[in-house]
Order: C-alpha cells, then structure tokens, then sequence
C-alpha cells in the first residue's frame, strides 16, 4: 500500500449464509484517480460498496482503511461525514423534497461536527457542476432519470467528498445521456474528486476508469489498467462462461 | 410569495384576537378554546406522525401526563399555577426520552404498538400511585387561572380563550420553524428514503428524538391547560377517546401540510359540538366524512385548499410548507 491510497480494503469477506459475498477483497484506491469495479450480476460489487460505507452491513472479517483509518466498525453517518460518500443503483432522490431542499440536506448534515449553516450558493454550484438546469424549487419526484441522477450525484458532491461511490450511474441510459454522464464525471474528476464506479456498461468504465478491479463470484480476478483488464480472458470467462476465452 | 407568507402572521394573530369579540356567547367561546387546543395537539402530534413518519401514539399520554403534573402540582405541592404550565411541557419531555426508547430499535407499526402501551401503562401508572393521584377518581378542585383578581373563566371565559389563542400561535411558529427548518428537511428526507438519509450523515435517532421532544413539550403544555380549563384530572384523558378524536382531525384535515392538524381541529370540533345529541351517530357521521374527504382529496382539508390555490395561479412548487 503506498502512501498515496485514500481508500483501502484488506482481506474483506462477508457471508450470507452459506454465500460468500465478498471473499478476501483486497484494494486500493489512489488519491485523485478513478477506480473502476466490474463484473458479472452477483459479483459482489455493490456487497463491496455496502461493506465500504457500512450502508447496511459491516464486514465479517479484514480491514476497511480510509485515509488509513480502520472504518469497518464507524457508524454509516459517522463514515458519510468523514468524507466517503455514495449512490444508489437506483437512482434515489427525496421524493417528496424540492431540488434545492435534496442538495439542502445533503450539504447541512455531510459534513463532521453539527450541521451546517445552509448555504445556498453552495447548492447553486453543486447544481451548476452537474448540470442540472431545472427550477430548484420543483419537486424532485417529476425529474428525468438523467436528471434524477444528476441530483443524486450533486447531493453526495455538495459537502465535498473526498471519496464519491458511484453505483452503476450507468444503468438505465442511452448512449447520449451515457455521453452525457461520461463528460459530467470527467469534469467532476477533473475538479480532484477521486471515485470509485461500479458499472456493467464497460465502455463508460474505459472511458473514466486508470485502474479497475473485476470481480467474480465474490473475489477479485483481475486488477489493472482497464484495456489490459478488459483483454484478459480470465474476465472474459467471468461474462461468457468457460472456455469463451478460446 | 415569502412575503405573502410572512404578512399571514399578522393576520392570523388578528383573527386570533377578533374572534371572541364576535362569538361572545360562553358555549361559542368555549368551542373556540376547544378547537385551540385539540389544533396545538393535533398538530405537536402531526410533527412525528406526519411529517416524521413516525408511528407514534404516545401523543396522548403525554397530553395526560401535562395534565396530571398540573393537577398534582397545583392541588398537592401548591406551585404557583401559572409555572405549572411549563413545568408540565417539561414533564412531557422527560416522558417523551422513555417513550422514545422502541423507536430506537423498532421500525413502522411496531413503533405504533410501543408506543400506545405506553400511553396504557400510564393509566395503570395513575391507578397504582392514588395517593398522588386520585386513583380511578382523579384530580378534582383543580384551581382556575387568575391573572391579578380576575379569573380567566370570568366574561364567557375570554381569559381562557385568548391563553388558548396566544398558545396555539406559538405551536403554529414552532411547527412552521420545524418545518421549514434544515431539522424539518431531514425528517421528510429519512420518510423517504432511511438508508439514503444516513448516506447523507443525516442521523435518524438524533432527528427523530428532537422532534419527539418538541411534540411532546407542546402536548404537556395543552394537556396543562386543559386541567385548568375543566377543574379536574382523570384516567379518560389518556383513553382511546381522546385518540380516536385526534387521528381524525389530523386526517381529515391532512397529515402531510403544516395547517391541515387545525383545520381538522376546527371541523370536527365543530361537527362533534352540532351532533352530540346524536350518540354513536356522531362517531359514524365523523368517520363517513374521513372517508369521503380522502376519497376525493387523500391529502385531506388542506390539499384540498392548495389544489384550490393551485388553480388561482400559486406556485405548485412550494409544497408541503404552506
């Protein structure tokens, strides 16, 4: 582990039952770059993801290590507020809040200590970053689902996460909102936010990703730069099944 | 349109103020109390129960407990009345931190469970301690407030009726204040969505204890007022009467907007007045009009009000604050 990695797992596993979720998980992530995690439904990748910011298990064994800090034991809040933020495959949004108040909340109580003073030029930014160009006084039950996304994004970046979680920002989108999602998260990359993206659509992940892991069937098999990665027919036959490499 | 909600205040504090002046027969006067205090009830109580999310029926004891602190106080120790009131909000609190205990661990209708035994229990709490209580007879010659020489009951009750008004404006700040606050936000965050909430570092115990605190501190307060207001104190107050009055003023008028609690209030206080007469007609007649209020408006008295000021041109945007 060099002294460059914000967020780290050692050896994380966690059963459900007689199922191995995530089994003996080792992986660093750099400061500043972004960290892609793939493979086939099932994996393990979200467990990994649950497991990182405690939302709602805590692993069974290993290390969780944020800015070399064990967290694997820190409350859920206690973990947003250090700066590991996340969001949903779903693209989750407080429904019966306004734009404005969903950003409100994510900026008063994501930061340590009491919650802060609202501060609505922050929110007009966070908004502006994501390119959210709707009234943010509507309601954000009746946004688009790349609008939706795009919230969901902006109130896990309104109090400046160290580390953003992305959970498949991917899923559900044509190949222009995907265009669209790709260039929102360059920028936000580019701002010096590192992240951390789950996605099943592998060219968004070639697009955003210098590193990526791939699981399968709860372990890590591949690590590397995502052409390497992505050519090595060990992931191939995670997707394809055996002997598809051939 | 924050203006025109500011410049409501005044308003409503000279309606406040006007109305005794014109209803001045005591049996109009003591509905206008009446429908004062089951508003700051029914709304303390809509802070958990609506906009948390909470399945709280603990409501009631607290209202009961405010009442009984008042009685036991002003008959047994001979505190000065006037301090009994808020001596009794605190009381409520200091309930509310054990009543607030299942909704630590509990989610949903297990909360609802817990939480009316515990309004149970208090009544089992007043019968074992009669000494201190009156037992299954209850507080009886509870002192009426004075202000100087003048009883508050005296001119058709009006001292009592503006105690009441001045009250019911302070819950309506309270619960506005509440509402529109960044704490207010938070709690429609965690109804919600929880899980979501919390990956934000919004903390459910913290949000949800303070607003239980804050709908327990008004509930002790108004059950304190209604011991003066009727002399006595007995084991009815924490019963399923009370209960049953209260959920169906905080659904007919609305569980998800801020005013929706007292327009409840005031209609079925109203309701009830015009047919007790009726017997069990009255519950029947109460429970009809629920349904069909929330067949043709589910958000009850006050969506129906908004959807009327949705057509005269009001911003659909601005929702459940006004």
């Amino acid at each position: 582990m060099t002294s460059s990695v914000i967020l780290a797992t050692d050896e994380v596993s966690k059963s459900f039952g007689s199922l191995k979720a995530v089994d003996g998980v080792s992986i660093d992530v750099r400061h500043g770059e972004v960290f892609g995690l793939a493979g086939p439904n099932g994996a393990g990748k979200s467990t990994l993801f649950n497991l990182l910011t405690g939302l709602p298990i805590r692993p069974d064994s290993g290390r969780v290590l944020f800015n070399g800090v064990e967290i694997q034991r820190r409350s859920p809040r206690w973990i947003a507020k250090a700066g590991l933020k996340r969001t949903f495959q779903t693209e989750a949004v407080f429904e019966s809040l306004t734009v404005r108040d969903n950003l409100r909340v994510g900026s008063a109580y994501g930061s340590p200590g009491r919650p802060a003073r609202w501060n609505n030029a922050r929110c007009e930014a966070a908004l502006a970053a994501v390119e959210l160009g709707c009234d943010p006084d509507r309601p954000a039950a009746g946004l688009s689902l790349l609008d939706r996304k795009r919230l969901m994004i902006a109130c896990a970046m309104v109090s400046e996460p160290a580390v953003l979680l992305l959970d498949e920002p991917a899923a559900g989108l044509d190949p222009a909102d995907q265009e669209a999602l790709i260039r929102l998260l360059t920028t936000i990359h580019a701002g010096g936010t590192t992240m951390v993206i789950i996605e099943h659509v592998l060219s968004v992940l070639s697009a955003l990703a210098s590193r990526m892991a791939v699981l399968d069937s709860g372990r890590v098999i591949v690590t590397g730069r995502p052409q390497d990665v992505l050519a090595d027919p060990r992931v191939v036959e995670a997707y394809l099944g055996p002997g598809a490499a051939r | 349109m924050r203006a025109l909600t500011w410049a409501s205040w005044p308003a409503f504090a000279v309606v406040l103020v006007v109305l005794p002046l014109v209803f001045t027969d005591p049996a109009a006067r003591l509905l206008l109390i009446l429908m004062a205090m089951y508003g700051m009830l029914a709304m303390s109580w809509n802070l958990t129960l609506g906009f948390a999310g909470i399945f709280n029926f603990a409501q009631i004891g607290f209202f009961g407990i405010g009442a009984y602190t008042t009685g036991i106080l002003v008959t047994k120790t001979g505190v000065e009345p006037w301090l009994a009131i808020p001596i009794s909000g605190v009381s409520a609190v200091l309930a509310s931190l054990v009543a607030f205990l299942p909704v630590l661990r509990l989610r949903g209708i297990y909360v609802g469970l817990a939480t009316y035994v515990f309004s149970q229990l208090c009544i089992y709490l007043v019968l074992g301690q009669a000494g201190l209580t009156g037992g299954s007879n209850g507080i009886v010659g509870i002192p009426r407030l004075t202000l100087g020489d003048t009883s508050l009951r005296a001119d058709g009750r009006i001292g009592y009726y503006y105690l009441a008004a001045a009250l019911l404006f302070a819950t309506v700040v309270l619960v506005r204040l509440i509402v529109n606050s960044t704490l207010g936000k938070s709690l429609l965050a965690i109804r919600d969505n929880e899980t979501l909430a919390v990956s934000r570092g919004v903390s459910r115990v913290r949000q949800h204890l303070i607003v239980f605190m804050a709908g327990a501190a008004v509930a002790g307060v108004a059950g304190s007022f209604n011991a003066f207001l009727n002399g006595v104190v007995s084991t009815d107050i924490f019963g399923f009467g009370y209960l049953t009055l209260l959920l169906s003023m905080i659904f007919l008028g609305g569980s998800g907007s801020v005013y929706g609690p007292l327009i409840g209030a005031v209609v079925v206080t109203l309701v009830s007045d015009y047919l007790r007469d009726a017997g069990a007609w009255r519950d029947i007649v109460i429970a009809a009009l629920i349904l069909v209020v929330l067949w043709i408006a589910p958000k009850g008295l006050a969506g129906l009000s908004r959807q009327a000021l949705d057509r005269w041109g009001r911003p659909t945007s601005a929702r459940e604050t006004s």
